[in-house]
């Protein structure tokens, strides 16, 4: 399930996901780096971080809950983000239905993994979104 | 400076903050046509001009923007009243604000805000009056706090822990000023009959779960609404309270807590009577919806 991955931002306050994620990442992409924040203002820092010198994260993988102020939400509605516009990946534990009801609209570029998660399905939407 | 002047007949100087709305307000309305007092009422920038529309400012009504947050503007407001009314008899330090999140969807930022407009803030304006009561050898200092000062509810768990500190901080002042003359009053609220429920400042993560259905928006859906009536019901409108404070100023009581709302007694009545390994569970079946809190998220017994 080799893709082009090589640069990726996983957004989330929750540091037990930490390994499931890299795994997941391995599988799909062998060389690809892995970042992590735990705030959407340190995941902005890096993003731009980043931009300043040519590089680009080809995925963005955000929860909706982080640590800070804002959420998943804010920095995904963000100029750095919106403008940049990467292929993106929304965690969360809330129910399907809700997201659909209020958000879909909005966020219909973005695929949404509802936790709790596991290897399949993380793996399956990553390939789904960059293949 | 004209401290400890008598160059005027003696008229108590009463410093108020956060009179841009409710309590504080209510407070100034009640107090600007008391002849026998002079009265420095302080709201932040955005709310003076309401203020001043208001009230009309005399050589015994005074009006000033004060920002709890700052110190610098703290010194310098109470500077200035010396200067010009040679004393401060009693502070009431009113001005708050309000969070409803769980714990988990605070963020530092919001926390320390609560903290320093509760807390720091009303310490900050205490340690500014302080010196000038002591030459004084009379004083006044009335602390606005809750009944989240002596318990805490979910959804407030922040603004519970800002109201524990001004209430041990008060408790301490209360030893440490007597031998001064000063008196030193927690005026504890309860639910209060008006609109300042609006004025709750709910956080990011608090707003976003809500409009998800995410974990811990059940808390949100059912404490929302069940204060809101305990609020509609209440017996309390701002106006009765501020007249209450006023009493307290009147009357100089040495009780340290003085309950301005009924629930409050009753809630205090039953912290102390009911042993504290049963009191938590009793409250957790009295909270609306308390059985289903955690959603699909709950674990199952």
């Amino acid at each position: 399930m080799a893709t082009k991955l090589k640069k990726v931002l996983i957004v989330e306050d929750d540091l037990s996901q930490k390994q499931l994620w890299n795994f997941v990442i391995s599988r799909v992409s062998e060389h690809a780096e892995v970042d992590w924040a735990v705030s959407s203002e340190q995941a902005l820092t890096m993003i731009k971080k980043n931009k300043s010198v040519g590089q680009l994260y080809d995925l963005l993988i955000v929860d909706l809950f982080l640590a800070g102020s804002e959420t998943g939400l804010d920095l995904l509605r963000s100029k750095e983000v919106m403008s940049v516009g990467p292929k993106t990946i929304l965690v969360s534990a809330i129910d399907q239905k809700n997201f659909e009801d209020q958000l879909s609209q909005e966020l219909a570029h973005i695929k949404l993994i509802i936790k709790p998660l596991n290897i399949i399905k993380c793996e399956n939407t990553i390939v789904e979104l960059v293949s | 400076m004209k401290l400890m002047s008598d160059q005027y007949t003696y008229k108590p100087v009463i410093v108020i903050t956060g009179c841009g709305s409710g309590l504080g307000y209510e407070l100034a309305k009640a107090l600007s046509n008391r002849e026998d007092y002079r009265v420095l009422i302080t709201a932040r920038a955005h709310k003076v001009e309401k203020l001043r529309q208001s009230f009309t400012e005399n050589d015994r009504f005074k009006i000033r923007e004060l920002d709890i947050l700052n110190d610098q503007n703290i010194y310098n407001v109470i500077h200035d009243i010396c200067n010009e009314w040679g004393r401060v008899d009693v502070i009431v330090n009113n001005a708050a604000v309000c969070y409803r999140g769980v714990i988990e969807h605070m963020d530092s930022e919001a926390e320390l805000l609560q903290l320093r407009t509760n807390y720091l803030g009303p310490m900050s304006l205490v340690r500014a009056v302080l010196p000038i009561m002591r030459e004084q050898r009379s004083g006044q200092i009335i602390n606005i706090s809750s009944v989240s000062g002596i318990l805490a509810m979910p959804t407030m768990g922040s603004y519970s822990a800002s109201k524990h500190a001004l209430e041990g901080a008060s408790e301490a002042l209360w030893y440490e000023e007597k031998p001064f003359g000063i008196r030193v009053n927690i005026v504890e609220l309860g639910f209060v009959n008006s609109e300042s429920f609006h004025n709750v400042v709910l956080s990011n993560k608090a707003k976003l779960s809500t409009l998800l259905k995410g974990p811990h928006s059940e808390y949100y859906l059912s404490m929302s609404p069940f204060i809101e009536k305990l609020m509609k019901l209440s017996v309390s409108p701002p106006r009765k309270i501020a007249s209450k404070i006023i009493d307290v100023i009147e009357k100089q009581p040495t009780t340290l807590r003085i309950a301005a709302t009924p629930d409050v007694w009753l809630f205090d009545f039953i912290r102390r009577i009911v042993p504290s390994k049963i009191l938590n569970y009793l409250f957790w079946f009295m909270l609306p919806g308390s059985l289903s809190w955690g959603g699909r998220w709950r674990k199952s017994s």
